[in-house]
């Protein structure tokens, strides 16, 4: 079937199978930031957003998001390769180690600050809960993200 | 010490940074996928031990999209390990590519390459095999017992140290007199602690895609720590000669040691030469849960003895090792359990080590961020607990009192190698005391110790724990490193070296640009290509940071030697007076030359050269980090839960040449080991059968499990190490458990000696207190 | 791929246009409406999709009574932060909602897929304590039941759409809470607790003890009601209660939990939640 997915605000028309994963359809349509690393709704390395909301895509049939807003990553950087708050951050704070789990982890954090400007720790790990990361312990990612929310709070948009 | 450089001890942004943040395709299984790629899928067993009695695939061949299938009937019979471990590799040779006997419920029976993955596993599914179903082997008491089902029983394997018992290695190492030593001791204390089934579950499952380049050579992109034994094993397993193969690894989605082992890469090698097609293999999830590799489970029996004083005086380890089906890393974990504990206590004259490494018809245990100390720690830190409790001492101050100092030794080095004798080594960097002390004092050990503060129905503790490690395998590992400047003065860096999302490639180029003067920028890193950086062993061992930075910094040595000849020739200086600082180097007379300069003289003007050098560093010694651990807990008595309430890690890594990077990869590994002590666990049923087999089942920490982890580099100076650096990636993972351990006894007194420790767990220890 | 064997994807505009592509109950033809279970797990015989999400009601509705209509297609983010749900029974939907699964999943999955599983949930207890009714459209017309009923004996009915949960207004005075143990926090509950207590004066109105995951999805500690509203609300009472509700709610034992360690959380858990809801009650 021919579905139209709004990625990164672009109208993109993609042929996909009815049962195909939302994952599988941006991955397959070249969004490979968008990762597999379960493919069973545990993991969070999927997530991109949906209308502004983090989602993860392994749970949605490409279908069921037509016509919806979905960002990645792509979609978050900037003019000129110029990076978002929460890129910039994570790389100061050390929340990068393997970066498998950073797209996803970046883009559920964009949607936690936007909703959330001054988010407290708890309320960070809480909206993070379904991001999985074996290699850093979260710490400095946490840190990244409170960084990100002051910088954003005092109105900088390239960190 | 840091603070005399200028690149290195700075945390600076990683070098693939850029790319990680906007989400580039640089992993795997995101490279453009070649024309005619096929898809590989596998039928694994779902017997836990089994013959094949007999395999036809000819429903299979026939159905759409398929392009061949292997099973052991068309594939090399030779037996090898599948173990990333240098050659010879010390573990027995007793994997075939296709067994005709399945000894574990996710071991390989055939594999299906078809245009699509879905026609791959629709035709996999269409195989039919017929097993002759043999008594399974389940725990590790079953297999060594008299009369046990002999797991392999094949007449070809290779260095099986007792196939008809089921013991896949043994070893044994000894000093002074144990039986004499615990005589003359005051206080002995023994402990049998049991360690469960674990699995690295790293975010990226295995991938490899393979090809053949434009002169017919097997090209295999794959997520591997081990480049370079790749092309070994890959072709000495498909008779293929070495020059006719290229590894590269791209970016890798974490490994943590599981992808320390030549796992997959030979199915799609091997459809690649059969058919001339590109090929991929891509691991599910619960592909990675039930037919990739695991930490060993282990039961490990510790004795100590001391003096009155508290002066350890006698050591006796026994350690009975799940290697699982086949005995990848079996020899070595085992060793390491003691190798990388025992030297801790040096003070103690008597010691005896020994092991067995057993199959069983169960997961393949293989290599595992800790690699057996993270098993060992659990023992002997508990049971040093134990001691000092016995001799009403502080635990703080036993530890204090008996761990290993600077200019010391331990007859343990040259006794536990790794899979053969080991080298002696004193210690040239410790700074262990003043970890404990500032981890002691960042915790606030001496306020809540013994203090058990209650909110509500959950009760604090406080415990503690010690460790080394080793930096890289002595007289073993080997890392090169070349260096060749370009017109800029800009450098490439080509290193074998295999960064995992470790941030080796950037602090290797730090220790580059450090010694060149420039900024990190300037160094570009290539890494991990058969084809165009030198040798490495690859990432394991904690080896990188003082391995492979040795060979940098050799070779950046060379380089800027190299470079002031040069200048020198334009300068017309004498030697003993110039410097390089900020790409200039400067004369005393006061004329100077930018690295700029030189380069475009060197590659453009007169005698013209490229600059540049390729060096090694093998390693004759393995200076350990040092970590001392603190931790508090709340244990709800109601319940059994257990929370982490604050992590204190104090780490000796030397020199941190990244400072962040450091820190990021002693939490990461303290994240692991705290599910691994609180929450992770492979369950299997009666038959053998897996339970746990996705992320839901299989629980590893979230963001709300764990607390703000915390990180206090103390910093020594290693001579022997670049800039002063030792290696830091395994230590962190050993200390959890027996900190946690510690903790719960200081808040509840139960000491607990079996993992992962669940609610229900503790609940009953509560319960029988 | 995922679901390789659905070969078709049906949008339906109307509810009735739904119901007929379910109604001769065809196993092959499943119900979608959020992010979901059955992008993961749905069996091969399935082979159309049906979705919903564009016909059912999204929106969370109060009256002035205080009892709240939730459209089947909210999500569980919009319940969650919803601020008449937020105050219901005193805060327990919240408390409730913040430990089922995670964000990515709550954005996206909806009431009336959580529901029409009936399967291991946190949701459930608390909604059963809150008498919640749902309501079932089948050829045109739409019928209320008791939720405790349809999870009991009509889930697996014939077809039917879950359009709505309807959850009545409470007196003033009235008091819910929810506990609940699982591993980590991402995880399956391996026992659930929600108690709930209307009181007027020094009289007990209603109590509703319910259990979940047990591994059951429900069931009420009735005899525990029963000693708890005939002997008040002191700390004795309670105690009784909880050791009551441990006696008689079944419990079982898997790999991850025996049935002896999940009683033992009975009791704890009913304690905890009565205690905190008498917390609540009070001005």
């Amino acid at each position: 079937m021919k579905v139209e997915l709004v990625v990164n605000g672009g109208h993109r028309v993609v042929r996909v199978e009815p049962g195909e994963t939302l994952l599988e359809a941006l991955r397959a349509d070249g969004y490979t930031s968008v990762k597999n690393g379960c493919a069973n709704g545990d993991c969070g390395a999927c997530a991109v957003l949906v209308d502004g909301r983090a989602a993860a895509s392994c749970l949605l049939f490409a279908a069921q998001v037509e016509g919806r807003e979905i960002i990645t990553i792509e979609g978050l950087t900037g003019a000129d390769q110029a990076y978002h708050p929460l890129q910039r951050t994570m790389l100061d704070a050390g929340g990068v180690q393997c970066g498998f789990c950073i797209p996803a982890m970046i883009l559920t954090a964009a949607d936690l600050l936007a909703r959330n400007p001054e988010p407290t720790r708890d309320e960070i790990t809480s909206y993070l809960s379904g991001n999985l990361c074996r290699c850093t312990g979260y710490a400095k990612q946490i840190e990244a993200i409170e960084m990100a929310a002051a910088i954003l709070r005092e109105g900088g948009v390239d960190g | 010490m840091a603070d005399k450089f200028n690149v290195v001890g700075a945390s600076l942004h990683r070098v693939d940074g850029r790319a990680l943040v906007t989400g580039k395709p640089v992993f795997a299984d995101d490279l453009p996928k070649r024309a005619g790629l096929l898809h590989i899928a596998l039928l694994t067993s779902p017997h836990a031990h089994a013959r094949i009695a007999s395999i036809d695939t000819t429903r299979a061949e026939v159905m759409p999209g398929v392009s061949l299938i292997l099973d052991h009937r068309n594939t090399p019979e030779r037996r090898y390990t599948t173990a990333g471990q240098g050659y010879p590799e010390p573990s027995p040779y007793d994997a075939r590519m296709f067994d005709t006997k399945v000894r574990w419920v996710g071991d390989r029976v055939a594999a299906v390459a078809a245009a699509s993955l879905l026609e791959a596993q629709r035709a996999a599914e269409a195989i039919d095999v017929e097993y002759q179903l043999l008594e399974p082997v389940l725990t590790v008491d079953e297999a060594i017992a008299q009369g046990a089902p002999v797991i392999h029983d094949e007449d070809d394997a290779l260095d099986i140290w007792d196939g008809s018992r089921n013991i896949a290695a043994h070893v044994v190492a000894t000093a002074g007199d144990v039986a004499q030593g615990f005589a003359e001791s005051d206080a002995v204390v023994e402990v049998t602690t049991e360690t469960q089934y674990g699995q690295h579950a790293p975010l990226e499952p295995h991938v490899a895609n393979t090809y053949l380049d434009e002169n017919g050579r097997l090209v295999i992109v794959t997520s591997t720590q081990v480049p370079f034994h790749v092309r070994r094993i890959i072709g000495m397993l498909l008779d293929v000669p070495i020059h006719r193969i290229r590894v590269i690894k791209p970016r890798i989605g974490g490994g943590f040691g599981v992808k320390q082992e030549v796992l997959i890469e030979d199915l799609p090698a091997l459809v690649t030469l059969r058919t001339g097609l590109p090929a991929e293999l891509v691991y599910s999830r619960h592909q990675e849960f039930i037919s990739s590799r695991t930490r060993h489970p282990m039961r490990i029996r510790v004795k100590l003895g001391a003096k009155s004083d508290g002066r350890l005086h006698a050591i006796e380890m026994d350690v009975l090792s799940n290697t699982g089906a086949y005995g990848a890393h079996s020899l070595t974990v085992l060793s390491n359990v003691g190798s990388k504990t025992l030297p801790l206590y040096n003070k103690a004259p008597n010691l005896l080590f020994k092991g067995d490494a057993v199959y069983t018809n169960l997961p393949v245990a293989g290599a595992y961020r800790g690699y057996g100390a993270t098993q060992g720690y659990f023992a002997l830190e508990t049971a040093v607990d134990r001691l000092a409790s016995s001799l009403d001492m502080d635990p703080l101050d036993w530890r204090l009192r008996n761990h290993i100092q600077e200019g010391e030794t331990s007859p343990i080095f040259v006794a536990l190698g790794e899979g053969r004798e080991g080298v002696e080594q004193t210690i040239t960097s410790c700074a262990l005391t003043e970890c404990i002390r500032q981890g002691a004092e960042r915790i606030g050990w001496e306020e809540k110790r013994g203090k058990r503060e209650r909110h509500g129905s959950w009760v604090h503790g406080v415990g503690m724990s010690v460790h080394m490690q080793g930096s890289g395998i002595p007289a073993i590992d080997m890392g090169a490193a070349t260096i060749k400047m370009n017109d800029n003065g800009s450098f490439n860096l080509l290193i074998g070296a295999t960064d995992l999302g470790t941030g080796s490639d950037t602090i290797l180029g730090q220790i580059a640009a450090e010694v060149l003067t420039v900024p990190l920028e300037k160094v570009i890193v290539t890494s991990s290509d058969t084809d165009i950086t030198p040798f490495d062993v690859g990432a394991y061992a904690s080896s990188t940071t003082y391995v492979s930075g040795m060979a940098v910094q050799r070779a950046a040595a060379d380089v800027r030697a190299q470079i002031l000849d040069v200048a020198r020739e334009m300068l017309g200086s004498d030697p003993a007076s110039l410097t390089l600082e900020d790409e200039r180097v400067t004369a005393s007379n006061g004329g100077s030359v930018t690295l700029d300069q030189i380069g475009i003289r060197t590659l453009y003007g007169e005698n013209q050269r490229q600059i540049g050098a390729t060096h090694s560093f093998a390693p004759q010694l393995s200076p350990p980090p040092f970590l001392a651990a603190f931790c508090e807990v709340a244990v709800d008595e109601d319940t059994g839960q257990v929370a982490v309430v604050r992590f204190v890690s104090a780490v000796d890594c030397g020199t941190p040449i990244n400072p962040r990077s450091a820190e990021g990869q002693v939490e990461g590994a303290i994240a692991n080991g705290i599910g691994y002590a609180l929450y992770e666990e492979l369950v299997f049923d009666a038959m053998g059968r897996p339970k746990t087999t996705d992320y839901a089942r299989y629980k590893v920490p979230g963001p709300q499990d764990l607390p703000r982890l915390e990180t206090i580099l103390v910093e020594s100076y290693e001579p022997t190490g670049p800039m002063g650096a030792k290696s830091v990636s395994e230590i962190g993972i050993n200390a959890p458990i027996p900190a946690i351990a510690n903790a719960i006894h200081d808040a509840t007194g139960l000491w607990l000696t079996k993992t992962p420790f669940t609610a229900e767990r503790v609940w009953r220890a509560l319960q029988s207190r | 791929m995922s679901r390789p064997s659905v070969t078709e994807y049906r949008r339906p505009v109307s509810l009735d246009e739904a119901w007929r592509h379910i109604a001769d109950g065809d196993p092959a033809v499943r119900l979608l409406s959020g992010g979901s279970d059955l992008a993961i797990s749905a069996p091969p015989e399935v082979t159309t999709l049906v979705d919903i999400g564009g016909v059912l009601d999204a929106d969370i509705e109060a009256d002035d009574e205080g009892s709240v209509q939730i459209g089947a297609g909210a999500t569980l983010t919009a319940i969650l932060e919803h601020p008449d749900l937020s105050s219901h029974a005193r805060g327990v939907i919240p408390e409730m909602m913040v430990h089922v699964g995670n964000p990515l999943l709550r954005n996206f999955a909806t009431i009336g897929g959580h529901l029409a599983r009936g399967r291991l949930s946190d949701v459930v207890p608390v909604l059963i304590a809150l008498d919640a009714e749902v309501m079932l459209y089948r050829d045109g017309s739409t019928a209320r039941m008791a939720l405790s009923d349809y999870l009991t004996d009509h889930h697996n009915d014939t077809p039917h759409i879950l359009t709505g949960v309807r959850l009545s207004g409470l007196p003033d005075r009235s008091a819910a809470a929810f506990h609940r143990i699982s591993r980590t926090a991402f995880d399956f509950p391996i026992l659930n607790a929600c108690c709930r207590i209307d009181a007027s004066g020094d009289r007990i109105d209603q109590i509703r003890i319910v259990c979940g995951a047990t591994p059951q999805v429900f069931e009420r500690a009735r005899q525990a009601e029963a000693s708890l509203a005939s002997g008040g609300l002191s700390t004795d009472s309670i105690r009784e209660a909880s050791r009551l509700a441990r006696g008689e709610i079944q419990t079982g034992s898997g790999w991850v939990a025996t049935a002896e360690y999940r009683s033992h959380l009975v009791e704890v858990l009913v304690t905890r939640c009565l205690e905190t809801a008498v917390e609540r009650l009070s001005p």
